[in-house]
């Protein structure tokens, strides 16, 4: 392991995918007929078919490793996970892990997983995006994913920039940063993604960093276990488009982990706000009635007198 | 006197929005339904919110019928803007009932009967209050035209049961004071008087309720939507009854994420459902194209209105037919079906989950807001005759070799539904892919995909589920064949009729699958044909487009953008006028068609 440890990131979760024993084409029958479903899942049962395609000194690889890491503690069983992406570096995510994965339109990931989740209680529901995909072309469905409140865990990538268009602003770039579309500086001031979860009334709200890899897997695995919507913002970096003085740099000099989740919403929005710290941890934990359990509860009122039959709907009508 | 029986009447109700207009003319239509009687409505609505012109007009009748009729045979106008409004479409021969007394001009034409009623006068007098006076008409009209007594009463027991004792009792007063009414004070030889049928009573509802239930008939799992103009019904009904019978509704924030959520339902294998109109269905464009990619089924009904932008949100009109066919980026196949009645917005909406379901695309159910709010009865078996296929999930292969988007003779590939053990685990991506479902943009998978999916087009073109679809009617060996779609049908029949009987041989086909085309039916009614007519509710004669680059065919367009429906008449004109330049020349032809675009 400590060979595979000096390898480029790509090839390290190649050689990680490949170390079971006899070789790929073993590992194939092996894969298939292996059971994810215990605390004895590897590392390796939660590998897609295909290497990341990530840049090398790309943050999500860290964030891959962070998520397999908490999959393989819940012993989630792969079938029952569904990863639900849109369109960005990020979101090709699902590619790369073992899982039914769902890689679709731009900023739509969150509503296409609402669907799957109120549809399916019974999959796991787990959507991984960056900034661009959630805030910006998809930033008119989150309050509302908050407000309903499924049970599905976002993993929100924000690296402040466009990487898979190369290098274009994005809706957290900060104000002094330059990119293709701005050369002449920005407009605007970020946005910050845990804040406006907490506004929103996300009923988990945490925020992790890729350079953190065993407490992001924490935050992950916490935020699978949560009933109802997790929203989870990972700092992370573009090792392409310059952002890593942006992410890394200010989260390592900057960063404060927070023990428990503040006592109520105003200090978890300041905290959350604070410019001097960059608060790492759970934001808030709260539970309220789940989109299934609403659904359960609106067919038990409605079907207070007895269900209902076509046939009987239809002599409504006589 | 004996008072005269028809088997039918086209009745017209008009007045101030918030004066009854609707409960009148709806308390006429479900007495005529439980009498067996066969009907149909159209109505219009103001644009504002309370207030406005408001109408209803009905025509009830003993025989089958498809169009809420030309002209009126009896109007009821409760003030001087009813009057005015609708006296045109009035016959010339018919009546006229008003209310007495008001300084409102009333326009005088010879041959038409007037029959001023006090019915302001009489409700506050028996009644003590000037708002039952549409109760007071209901009374007048049941007993005019022969409206069984003890039927409207029923009905007025179920409407007013629940308002409390004391509105009940004031409704039946009305109603007794207009039957006493008309039994002491109208000549009854000037009305005809409608005779029950010793046929069953029908079912009566609108096309918005009858797609409804046709989802719910089809097994419908989940709806996602958003409220517009004018398919809110459908949203209504299910968010009402969907869980009653087990499903699950969600109001989304926009259409995207309607038709987002629809996606999702599908991909995890239920069966999913949205409903919206013109303005949604441009939102939902680019997911539609996502749904052909990842081959998923999904049922979009869309209730077209007046277009483009929020056009007449109102009003009718069948302007979405190209943005359903190709509205999306790249080529991305889809079904669209057009039901042309109450009956066959059910059927359609069933047809249209088995098709997506069998062929793993989107189906776009083509309705519009005179088909939509219209009334109509329908027989009580109507779901006898719905056939419904079940999810299909296939597990034939080993996980190792199971691929989502395997290459087969029909194009359709096994389904595996997320959730399912034993090593199926796939991913469905927008992009271009390969048949395990990973990304692929080689030269030849791009070809051989796309080819794939069409392929599931053709197909379907050739399943017997759709063979005799369309509906042929007329003169078989007429040189004169029009071809139209959806609600456009009812008027084109009755011209079909009427012509035939003024000695003009026409023939008519309405296709109800309008993608993929059904070659088979078409063909032979084009290649029999030497003047083709299409008319249709939009402004370039969409229909024809297609119909035009599909068989190299010149159609004659007759196109009206009007916001209401074609009268019969419209379309009798121009059969007319077809048939008098019966040596036409191609150019002439070509004239035609500018004319009716109104660029000549």
């Amino acid at each position: 392991m400590s060979q595979v440890k000096s390898l480029p990131p790509a090839a390290r979760f190649r050689a990680l995918r490949e170390a079971v024993p006899g070789g790929a084409s073993e590992r194939e029958e092996k894969q298939m007929s292996m059971e994810c479903e215990n605390e004895e899942a590897t590392f390796q049962c939660y590998l897609g078919n295909l290497d990341p395609v990530w840049c090398p000194g790309c943050g999500d690889f860290s964030v891959l490793g962070a998520f397999v890491e908490a999959a393989r503690r819940l012993g989630l069983p792969t079938h029952k996970l569904a990863l639900v992406s849109g369109i960005g570096c990020s979101s090709r995510f699902p590619f790369f892990t073992k899982a039914y994965g769902f890689h679709g339109v731009h900023g739509r990931a969150l509503p296409i997983a609402q669907g799957v989740k109120l549809s399916n209680p019974e999959l796991t529901v787990v959507v991984p995006g960056g900034d661009g995909d959630g805030l910006a072309i998809g930033g008119g469905h989150l309050p509302h994913i908050c407000r309903n409140n499924p049970d599905i865990t976002y993993l929100l990538f924000n690296n402040a920039i466009y990487g898979l268009t190369k290098g274009q602003t994005s809706p957290t770039s900060p104000i002094y940063l330059s990119t293709k579309t701005a050369p002449y500086g920005l407009m605007g001031d970020a946005f910050n993604p845990a804040f406006l979860a907490l506004a929103y009334g996300a009923t988990f709200v945490a925020r992790g960093a890729a350079v953190k890899r065993e407490h992001l897997s924490n935050l992950i695995e916490q935020g699978i276990r949560h009933k109802g919507f997790s929203f989870i913002e990972i700092i992370t970096s573009c090792s392409s488009f310059s952002t890593k003085h942006v992410s890394i740099t200010n989260v390592l000099q900057r960063m404060s982990f927070l023990e428990n989740p503040p006592e109520d919403d105003l200090e978890a929005l300041r905290l959350a706000a604070d410019r001097q710290s960059i608060y790492l941890g759970v934001l808030r934990d709260v539970e309220r009635s789940t989109l299934n359990e609403h659904a359960e509860k609106v067919q038990r009122t409605s079907q207070k007198a007895g269900a209902a039959t076509v046939e009987g709907l239809l002599r409504q009508f006589a | 006197m004996k008072q005269g029986t028809i088997n039918e009447l086209t009745l017209r109700v008009a007045g101030e929005s918030g004066e009854g207009v609707i409960t009148v003319a709806d308390s006429v239509c479900r007495v005529a339904a439980r009498m067996g009687l066969h009907l149909a409505t159209f109505r219009t609505f103001p644009a504002e919110i309370k207030g406005g012109p408001c109408m209803m007009q009905l025509r009830v009748s003993e025989q089958p019928i498809f169009h809420h009729g030309d002209y009126a045979d009896v109007l009821v106008a409760f003030n001087e803007e009813g009057i005015l409004n609708n006296f045109d479409s009035l016959r010339n021969e018919g009546t006229l009932i008003y209310e007495a007394g008001s300084d409102a001009p009333v326009p005088q034409r010879k041959g038409t009967h007037y029959l001023p009623i006090p019915f302001r006068r009489i409700a506050v007098e028996i009644v003590g209050s000037p708002g039952s006076k549409n109760i007071v008409a209901l009374g007048i009209l049941g007993k005019l035209f022969g409206l069984p007594q003890d039927h409207l009463v029923k009905l007025l027991e179920e409407r007013f049961r629940r308002a409390g004792q004391a509105v009940l009792d004031n409704n039946l007063k009305g109603l007794h004071a207009g039957f006493r009414y008309a039994e002491e004070q109208v000549a009854k030889s000037q009305l005809p008087c409608l005779q029950p049928t010793s046929r069953s009573s029908k079912l009566l509802m609108t096309g918005n309720e009858a797609a409804a239930i046709g989802a719910l008939a089809a097994g419908v799992d989940c709806f996602f939507g958003y409220p517009i103009t004018p398919s809110s019904e459908i949203m209504e009904y299910l968010a009402k009854n969907l869980p009653r019978v087990g499903g699950r509704f969600l109001q989304t924030e926009d259409e995207i994420s309607a038709i987002a959520g629809v996606c999702g339902a599908s991909w995890a294998g239920r069966r999913a459902m949205t409903a919206t109109s013109g303005p949604g269905l441009s939102l939902m464009s680019e997911v539609l194209g996502l749904l052909s990619m990842t081959e998923l089924p999904a049922v979009i009904v869309d209730s077209q209105r007046g277009g483009p932008s929020t056009g007449l949100p109102t009003k009718t009109e069948q302007s979405d037919l190209l943005l359903s066919v190709y509205g999306s980026h790249g080529e991305a196949p889809r079904i669209v079906l057009a039901p042309t009645t109450v009956r066959e917005s059910l059927e359609m909406v069933v047809l249209a989950f088995n098709l997506a379901e069998k062929y793993q695309m989107p189906a776009i159910v083509l309705m519009d807001q005179t088909l939509s709010s219209r009334l109509e009865t329908v027989d009580a078996d109507v779901l006898s005759q719905v056939k419904i296929l079940h999810p299909l999930q296939e597990i034939g292969t080993v996980p190792q070799q199971y691929r989502r988007f395997q290459l087969t003779d029909s194009g359709i590939s096994p389904r595996v539904f997320p959730g399912t053990p034993g090593g199926f685990e796939y991913i469905s991506t927008g992009l271009e892919h390969n048949e395990r479902g990973d990304p692929a943009y080689g030269e030849k998978i791009h070809t051989i995909m796309s080819a794939k999916r069409y392929k599931k087009l053709a197909a379907l073109a050739q399943d017997p589920i759709v063979a005799g679809l369309a509906s042929t009617f007329g003169v078989e060996d007429a040189e004169i064949g029009i071809i139209c779609w959806g609600s456009t049908a009812g008027p084109v029949r009755e011209a079909v009729n009427r012509a035939i009987k003024m000695g003009i041989p026409v023939k008519a086909m309405v296709p109800k699958i309008l993608n993929p085309l059904v070659h088979t039916e078409l063909k032979p009614f084009l290649s029999s044909t030497r003047k083709l007519l299409v008319p249709e509710m939009n402004f370039t004669g969409q229909l024809s487009t297609l119909l035009r680059s599909t068989y190299l065919v010149r159609p004659l367009q007759l196109n009206a953008v009007k916001g209401v429906p074609f009268r019969s008449q419209d379309i009798l004109e121009k059969i007319q006028q077809v048939a008098g330049r019966s040596r036409e020349t191609r150019q002439g032809s070509e004239q035609q068609v500018l004319e009716s675009l109104g660029m000549e």
